[in-house]
């Protein structure tokens, strides 16, 4: 078992560790989540010193940002620029000649840059814990399952991550792809705004999506605005998707390196 | 008054002094240590209008960084340089308008633009009137054969055609003064006997041209004065007939003789040359010193009691007068 | 005299370079169509979800601090159209670093043209297309909807020239400090606009006095968005109206300041 996963494993260590190098790189994402968190903070006090909007006061609210900061901060701190450099500048040829599986390589690899991010995110949540007092899981088994949805994210990220990578494959740049995903993302996961503002066709669209398990599955269970049955439900959902990005990646990937041999890389 | 003229020149750069690691980076920020480096000391240069100068010197002895100095680039730490009576890091862009510049190791092509629109938004921005430009695109056409990758973009281009494309840029405002670092670097021997063939036409017409290169074939073909820099101090300066009169004091012949040569034999025959064993079995390369003996003389004693199948003259080589100065072997 | 017609032609022969090069840029967009049509639309697809974000979440309140719907929209279509017209008039500047550290502005030094204006033409950002067309729809669409008139346009022309000269130069002065603080990414600009992206489309009022403070009189990016928009809504007096000029000319002061005084300590590299 433990032998299966050994380069996997060495894989995520080399990113993690290559991620850790770039101090800099824990205070931006810092300054910038704990900006926006901070942002959120203000603009929800003031909208709900009047009573809940759509099912959530300010105690869930608070709660809700501090789920979304955290998702945020693990999704938007990974590397997925240097998977993105390795099919432009046509490296990507290279590494199929490798005794490596590329998507569990790249997977390994994205999977260590996200643990990069812990730091960020526990210095994040501390400061909120301790500005803003968020109240605690509905339940034990809620605070269980949150963190379940959670570690979901890690798959879930890389399938959708490395999905709109493989965009490269028809693109000279990254930049511009990486903007529409985060988004989409940010949008329809309810980072800007719970999904329960939302028209219910406009939910119905994002429920149709990857991206609601992102902030809205975790908060959901969190806070429980879902009983168990319905938490496993969503889990399933998230665990469906990761899954199903996983295998439609390899589809993708098989047709898009087609093109790399013919043009000769 | 020269068109050039550098008192003094002095460059020191300022590292950080830092142990490596996080440790060493902490303690950086507390003391802040520096070390200096002196890249070009105390150099003196004075060139004339119409001049063709060779700047020669090994890795690391401060050619880029006096050229860096001289078109503006970098601010001397001490000393002063005038081109054409100006302070080229003052005077920017009146002096920039005046001199020709090339690094061989980088392009000043807009990468993802064709060829041609580099060369026009260079002839805006020198403020070359249309006349000027065609003529002088014509002239670079004639010699360089641009017309072939003009519509092609600059991320396209193959090395020799870069570096063309590159010279052309530089050249394309008639700069009176034009200072080529490396223009040969990395091209194949057509291409760079066709860009020097280019610049002796350059020298010819007048252009001052201050010219760095590893490649000696270059400088012999080009330049008429030589400058040796070592270690951030000129080693020699004067014209490159001199250096060679001075310090090639020996000329050889490469004789091919009918059977095996026995080296020893014939050193003793003819103890006032010098006999080394050439590639072949039956070559020898006979060394004599040509204030002592003429060729004529040499050839005609050796033939005659020899009668080599072949021979040939080793031309005299300016590379071997520089190596021997890098090496120290060679004062002023 | 002679010296000012000295100057005036420099200006003029600067601006004839920079419109040159800017335009041969969007020439060579024609080389890229994916990924023109990926970085415009990447461009409209923040702002179109700006605005289903604000849509929606006025369908639940009737106000922000005082702010309604369609100044809120202002509010953000106004820090759109600034942010997207940096990444088409000087989106060359974020790669100071880069050429700082490859020694690429040598050969710029050594041409005839001020030298930021060459590097801030040295790219186009081909989402600016994106942004600056649907931050225009934004701000119309909210203008009209609060019922300002024609009356209010040449206010409203102000605010905007002097929003994209703001945010131009601080953009410029922030990828500067890469002169001394060598590296690729220029994070404090980065990080400006990002703040700036988040915070920014907010009414100054929901946030605590330092912010005020900070973003009116440390780094004016309250000027680029804010102060214009709460001057045409009623929000702030009319007094108000003197910042963005003033801040437009005091921000392209310190950029260029810093552009040369990085010059200066430029050290090109290799040797």
């Amino acid at each position: 078992m433990s032998n299966a996963f050994a380069v996997d494993r060495a894989f995520a260590v080399i990113a993690f560790k290559r991620r850790l190098a770039y101090k800099a790189q824990w205070l931006v994402a810092l300054v910038l989540g704990g900006g926006a968190m901070l942002v959120s903070m203000a603009m929800w006090r003031e909208l709900l010193s009047g009573g809940a909007l759509s099912g959530y006061d300010w105690d869930a609210m608070r709660a809700y940002v501090i789920i979304g900061f955290i998702t945020a901060t693990m999704v938007f701190g990974a590397a997925d620029w240097h998977i993105a450099d390795r099919i432009l500048d046509g490296h990507v040829a290279i590494d199929l000649t490798k005794p490596v599986d590329f998507q569990r390589a790249r997977a390994a690899e994205y999977v260590g840059s996200m643990f990069s991010t812990v730091p960020t995110v526990a210095l994040g949540v501390l400061g909120a814990w301790i500005l803003f007092d968020p109240p605690g899981p509905a339940s034990a088994t809620a605070g269980v399952l949150t963190a379940v949805s959670l570690v979901l994210v890690f798959p879930l990220a890389f399938g959708l991550t490395y999905l709109t990578v493989l965009v490269c494959f028809w693109t000279k740049r990254y930049l511009g792809v990486m903007w529409l995903r985060e988004a989409l993302l940010a949008f329809f996961s309810g980072m800007m705004i719970p999904l329960a503002f939302m028209p219910s066709w406009l939910q119905a669209v994002a429920w149709a999506l990857p991206f609601p398990h992102f902030t809205t599955t975790p908060s959901a269970i969190y806070l429980g605005h879902v009983d168990t049955a319905g938490a496993l439900g969503l889990l399933a959902a998230e665990a469906a998707w990761a899954a199903g990005m996983w295998f439609g990646a390899r589809i993708v990937f098989n047709h898009a390196v087609r093109k790399v041999t013919v043009h000769g890389g | 008054m020269p068109i050039l003229e550098a008192r003094n020149l002095t460059k020191t750069f300022r590292r950080p002094d830092k142990a490596s690691g996080f440790k060493g980076a902490v303690k950086h920020l507390v003391q802040r240590k520096y070390k200096n480096y002196t890249a070009v000391d105390g150099i003196d240069l004075s060139i004339e209008a119409g001049e063709s100068v060779a700047y020669v010197g090994p890795n690391g002895a401060g050619k880029s960084t006096t050229v860096k100095l001289l078109t503006g680039i970098l601010r001397p730490s001490e000393g002063t340089v005038r081109v054409m009576g100006r302070d080229p890091h003052v005077e920017r862009i009146p002096n920039a308008h005046d001199i020709g510049v090339l690094f061989g190791q980088r392009t000043q092509l807009w990468w993802d633009l064709p060829v041609e629109e580099s060369l026009k938004l260079l002839k805006h921005m020198y403020g070359v009137s249309d006349a000027d430009y065609k003529a002088r695109l014509a002239r670079f056409d004639d010699l360089l054969d641009l017309g072939e990758f003009m519509p092609a973009l600059a991320r396209t281009l193959s090395l020799g055609q870069r570096m063309r494309a590159d010279l052309a840029c530089a050249l394309i405002h008639a700069p009176k003064m034009v200072y080529l670092d490396e223009p040969t670097i990395g091209l194949d021997i057509s291409v760079k006997d066709r860009l020097r063939a280019f610049l002796r036409e350059l020298v010819d017409d007048g252009t001052t041209l201050l010219l760095t290169s590893h490649d000696l074939a270059d400088i012999e073909e080009v330049c008429e004065r030589i400058v040796v820099i070592d270690k951030g101090a000129i080693a020699y300066d004067g014209p490159i007939q001199q250096l060679k009169a001075h310090y090639i004091t020996t000329k050889a012949v490469n004789l091919f003789l009918e059977g095996p040569a026995d080296v020893p034999a014939l050193a003793e025959k003819f103890p006032e040359y010098a006999w080394a064993a050439g590639e072949a079995p039956s070559e020898v390369v006979v060394t004599y010193e040509s204030n002592r003996f003429t060729t004529a003389e040499v050839l005609g004693g050796l033939t005659a009691q020899l009668a080599p199948r072949d021979l040939s003259l080793s031309e005299p080589s300016i590379e071997d007068v520089i190596r021997r100065l890098y090496a120290g072997e060679l004062t002023k | 005299m002679a010296d000012t017609t000295l100057r005036a032609s420099a200006a003029r022969h600067a601006g004839g370079v920079y419109w040159r090069s800017l335009v041969a840029q969007i020439r060579a967009i024609t080389e890229y169509p994916a990924d023109f049509w990926v970085m415009a639309s990447a461009g409209v697809m923040w702002n179109v979800l700006q605005f289903a974000f604000l849509t929606v979440l006025f369908a639940a309140v009737p106000d922000v601090a005082g702010w309604r719907y369609h100044e809120m929209l202002m509010l953000s279509g106004l820090l759109t159209v600034a942010a997207g017209s940096t990444a088409l008039l000087c989106d060359g500047v974020w790669s100071t670093g880069t050429y700082v550290l490859k020694g690429e502005i040598d050969y710029r030094i050594t041409r005839p043209a001020p030298v930021v204006v060459q590097v801030a033409t040295s790219h186009i950002g081909m989402q600016g297309f994106g942004e600056v067309g649907f931050g225009l729809v934004m701000v119309a669409y909210g203008w009209i909807g609060a019922g300002m008139g024609l009356a209010a346009v040449p206010v409203g022309v102000l605010g905007l020239a002097c929003a994209i000269v703001i945010e131009c130069a601080l953009i410029t002065a922030l990828c500067a400090v890469n002169f001394w603080l060598k590296g690729n990414n220029s994070i404090f600009a980065f990080v400006l606009l990002d703040l700036q992206h988040n915070a920014m489309t907010m009414p100054l009022a929901l946030f605590p006095a330092a912010v005020k403070i900070v973003t009116m009189f440390v780094v004016p990016v309250a000027f680029v968005n804010f102060v214009p928009v709460a001057v045409l809504t009623g929000h702030l007096t009319s007094w108000w109206l003197v910042g963005p000029p003033l801040t437009a000319a005091a921000s392209v002061l310190l950029a260029a300041g810093l552009y040369r005084l990085g010059l200066r300590s430029y050290d090109s590299s290799g040797h």
